[in-house]
């Protein structure tokens, strides 16, 4: 029993879920879910869809290279069976793992890292534009005058 | 004869819902890429005539994998725009299910070079380093403009 | 060769009517049913082409096959030529063929020619027709040969039933008068069953069995009694015993009974055998007589047995059986298959293909190559093992054995894992992990895992060094919370103002109508006045003084009223004024008015657009109307 990746998604699909569609050239595609059968019946290019992993790795989304996909690998040499080997390989599978996510949202973050200036200075060019619609300028004159003098009152104290 | 109606009829569109149907489902881009290799590509032109093709199937478009009834409707569909998008579409190699695991992160490793020391965290850390570079010119600016946004804002 | 005379394999030929059905559902069955007038005329003259031509096809199909199938008298073997031409008459069986096949030639015609006229249909009405007539015409023809298709079946059947008989191979005919134990022999000899009775003519056609003898396969035909008259005079039971002796190449045993219990005479069977001695020509024949148990040779009289003993001249052996005790029948066997045998051997020997074969036979015997001994070669540890223990500790320990010890099959299981070959014994029943985590154990499986993941960890810590996992909360002021929500309420009012001036021109077209104020009531006005931040009482006074009440005559200011009253004298002499210029300078000024005023008098042109009166829907899809999930009930009772 194996966990096998969709075809369209690139999401695990256990034992028992989804659906696998044989051709008839004997090629087989094996789906998450329907939405994914679904897709794929459409005949869309999973590369051109925004929400498939194959979508949001080229385009960065998300973490491409990086030396943790170095230990998760189909490796076509058959290994004897050893009771050490599969305790470290357990062990070192959580680690692994725990590292990765680690490494995934220091990714996102970096990723993310500008935004926050980008969106303050589009609101202020935003209020700048707009300040009309919510406010007249008599009123605003009226608040910038307000605030002026409280800002004085509190100079003098 | 009556006429048919062609808008706002999604749902009972009986040919759109036989075109998503596996049963009769037309040939995929890579089989099309398998067809378009030179001995495959002379076959599929020089077929034997059948009845039950459009034309007596002599006149296929390779790349679309349909069938014209005359070299008038094929060169016309050649030069098409559902021709051009395909030939544009085929330039690319096709999707495979190996594709489909490398995204996911599951590669395949047969015992060759390897290349974990080389990979790295250099992604990781060469994103970081120009984000830092970035946010120390912007810490710059933004100190210049803060007042001026300060006055702006209180308006 | 055998099989080019079975004649059991011949498919059976329908009757006419049958046969049009099979044909005309075929049709139905394997072309298009659809058609409508709405169709291209082209394409409703190829559905019907396509009938026309179908429908000749499968008749072409169908009687081809029939004239395959049907042995063709001239390329048969003789035998069988001539044993048809006495069965079924030649003549009638070639001209019935012959009809099939100018039908035949005839369908295909009408089918051609109905094919070009359909080519000129010009309705599907006129197509259809075209069709009828096609397929009626074809009909016609069939139901013409209704007579030649029945006869055609009658011989199928009869054909079906013939024995299988090889004229190539040894062969053994049985003949004489009837009744004289022909068909007891056989029965003797070989495993046939064939009717046996005391009467004459109990055998009416052609039997055969079959036996062996020297390991080779003989067959015997049992041949229907003959008498003595010329040969025009001879029923269709005799001319089958006829053509059997005149062309197959083989052994003939004639049978005489010297008792006369058949009832004949020695002599009228002699005669006999002398009249078709000329089929006897280059044949081993043997003269058999039979009923040895009633009647030998010893016992009849003199001449009669001189008269019998004659034909020994004639190089033709004299032999005596009889079926009742069993005496003499394998001794009658062995000398006419000895004698056909040694007859083929001849003729082969004198034929070409003799010197080929010899050339080749070659008998090869092995030689000792030296004096070397080469036994069979037998592993050391199996000698050891042979030595150490007897016979009986050879046998092993076998999966069998434990499975018997076990329980038997079904409740014992066998242990796949107790053979593994790992590091340690302890190992084997372990039970491994295939999935953690959403993960392939497999696919991490490595030999050096370990030192991958040192290295993992060393490579952990230098980002770690480089600030990378820096937890720096990006804290946020008051300043930046005030600038969120100001623009988030900019970005609202934008949105409710592009959502109105959707309502107001859905895009569709529209009755374009003057422009209406943007604020059309007071209420409106100070509401907006309001939302902008300014105090709307100012606006609404002076909306309220404009906007004044007609007056009535109670309410009205008694001061107003006088002053009022007080202009009656000035009014008194009325002057007729033309409104239409009145506050116009110019008659210039007055044409622009007129010309405006026509204009605007002038009923609206709606083009066909959708004016107020018109139904719109806004919201054509209502949020609660199609969203949830609908199992039972409809959308409207949400």
């Amino acid at each position: 029993m194996r966990l096998e990746k969709c075809y369209f998604c690139s999401s695990t699909c256990y034992p028992g879920h989804g659906t696998v569609f044989v051709r008839n050239d004997g090629k087989n595609f094996r789906f998450c879910r329907s939405k994914c059968h679904k897709n794929f019946k459409m005949k869309r290019n999973p590369r051109k869809v925004r929400w498939t992993k194959a979508f949001r790795k080229a385009a960065g989304k998300e973490m491409a290279i990086d030396s943790t996909f170095e230990f998760e690998k189909r490796r076509n040499i058959p290994v004897r069976y050893d009771r050490d080997l599969m305790s470290t390989t357990i062990k070192a599978m959580k680690r692994v793992q725990e590292i990765k996510a680690r490494r995934e949202r220091a990714f996102y973050k970096q990723r993310m890292a500008g935004n926050k200036e980008r969106e303050k200075s589009l609101n202020i060019r935003e209020i700048q534009k707009g300040i009309h619609l919510i406010s007249t300028p008599l009123a605003a004159n009226k608040e910038v005058q307000k605030s002026a003098e409280t800002s004085k009152h509190m100079e003098t104290d | 004869m009556t006429r048919v109606r062609r808008k706002r009829m999604h749902c009972n569109n009986k040919e759109l819902h036989r075109k998503y149907k596996t049963k009769r489902r037309t040939k995929d881009l890579d089989q099309v890429q398998h067809d378009l290799l030179p001995e495959n590509k002379s076959r599929l032109l020089n077929q034997p005539e059948d009845e039950d093709l459009p034309g007596l199937g002599q006149h296929y478009c390779v790349e679309c994998a349909r069938y014209y009834t005359d070299d008038r409707m094929l060169t016309e569909h050649r030069r098409g725009r559902e021709h051009k998008r395909r030939i544009r579409d085929l330039k690319a190699p096709a999707y495979t299910q190996k594709e489909a695991e490398a995204a996911a992160g599951l590669t395949t490793d047969n015992g060759r070079a390897l290349s974990s020391s080389v990979v790295g965290p250099q992604s990781l850390l060469s994103l970081k380093r120009k984000n830092d570079i970035e946010a120390v010119a912007k810490a710059a600016e933004k100190a210049a403009a803060s007042s001026e946004i300060t006055a702006m804002v209180t308006e | 060769m055998a099989s080019i005379y079975n004649f059991k394999k011949i498919a059976p030929v329908p009757e006419a009517n049958d046969f049009l059905d099979i044909v005309l559902n075929k049709t139905q069955r394997k072309t298009p049913t659809v058609v409508h007038p709405g169709y291209k005329i082209t394409r409703i003259r190829q559905f019907y082409m396509r009938k026309v031509k179908f429908t000749q096809e499968t008749f072409d199909e169908k009687l081809r096959q029939i004239l395959e199938e049907f042995p063709v008298l001239d390329s048969v073997h003789p035998f069988y030529a001539d044993l048809m031409n006495v069965l079924y008459d030649k003549d009638h069986y070639k001209l019935a063929l012959g009809q099939i096949n100018t039908a035949r030639h005839l369908i295909d015609s009408i089918g051609k020619d109905y094919v070009r006229l359909l080519k000129f249909g010009d309705s599907l009405y006129r197509c259809k027709q075209l069709k009828r007539a096609a397929l009626g015409r074809m009909a016609t023809v069939m139901k013409r040969q209704k007579d030649s298709l029945s006869y055609l079946e009658q011989v199928r059947q009869h054909l079906a039933r013939l024995p299988t008989i090889d004229p190539n191979t040894r062969t053994l005919i049985v003949c004489g008068y009837p009744n004289v134990g022909k068909s007891s022999f056989m029965n003797k000899v070989t495993r046939a069953d064939v009717d046996v009775q005391p009467y004459a003519f109990t055998t009416k056609s052609l039997f055969v069995g079959h036996m062996d003898y020297k390991y080779l396969r003989w067959q015997v035909i049992d041949t229907p009694g003959i008498l003595d008259h010329p040969l025009e005079e001879r029923n269709t039971i005799e001319m089958q015993s006829i053509t059997a002796l005149a062309h197959l190449r083989a052994a003939v045993l004639f049978f005489i009974d010297l008792s006369e219990q058949c009832g004949y005479t020695i002599q009228d069977q002699m005669s006999l055998f002398h009249s078709i001695k000329p089929l006897f020509a280059n044949k081993p024949t043997l003269l058999v007589t039979s009923k040895t148990d009633v009647c030998t040779l010893n016992d009849v009289k003199p001449e009669e047995r001189q008269m019998v003993e004659a034909v020994r001249s004639e190089s033709i052996e004299l032999s005596q059986l009889s079926s009742y005790h069993d005496t003499g029948i394998i001794e009658t066997r062995n000398l006419a298959c000895d004698k056909l045998l040694q007859q083929r051997v001849d003729m082969k020997l004198k034929g070409h293909k003799v010197s080929g074969v010899l050339n080749k036979i070659n008998v090869a015997q092995p030689g000792k190559r030296d004096t070397v001994e080469r036994p069979a070669f037998i592993p050391e540890s199996v000698l050891k093992r042979r030595q150490q223990s007897g016979e009986d500790q050879m046998h092993r320990m076998l999966e069998r054995d434990l499975e018997v010890e076990g329980g038997g099959a079904g409740v014992f299981n066998v242990d796949l894992k107790k053979r593994y070959v790992l590091a340690s014994d302890e190992w084997k029943y372990d039970v491994i992990p295939e999935i953690i985590d959403g993960k392939n154990v497999a696919d991490f499986i490595d030999p050096d895992i370990e030192e991958k993941l040192a290295e993992l960890e060393r490579e952990e810590e230098k980002l770690a060094a480089e600030g990378l996992y820096d937890s720096s909360e990006e804290t946020t002021d008051e300043e930046d919370v005030r600038i969120r929500d100001i623009a988030r309420r900019i970005r609202e009012r934008k949105q409710i103002i592009a959502q109105e001036s959707r309502i107001k021109d859905v895009n569709r077209s529209k009755l374009t109508t003057k422009d209406k104020a943007m604020i059309s009531s007071t209420g409106d006005f100070s509401e907006h006045l309001q939302r902008l931040g300014l105090d709307p009482t100012l606006a609404d006074e002076t909306a309220s003084r404009i906007g004044r009440k007609r007056g009535r005559s109670e309410s009205r200011d008694p001061a107003v009223k006088l002053a009022r009253s007080s202009s009656v004298a000035a009014r008194a002499v009325s002057v007729i004024r033309d409104r239409s210029v009145m506050g116009l300078k110019d008659a210039r000024q007055k044409l622009a008015t007129e010309k405006s005023k026509n204009m605007s008098m002038r009923r609206m042109n709606r083009m066909a657009r959708a004016g107020e009166a018109d139904r719109a829907i806004m919201n054509k899809m209502p949020k609660h109307l199609f969203s949830g999930k609908r199992s039972i009930g409809s959308n409207d009772r949400r």
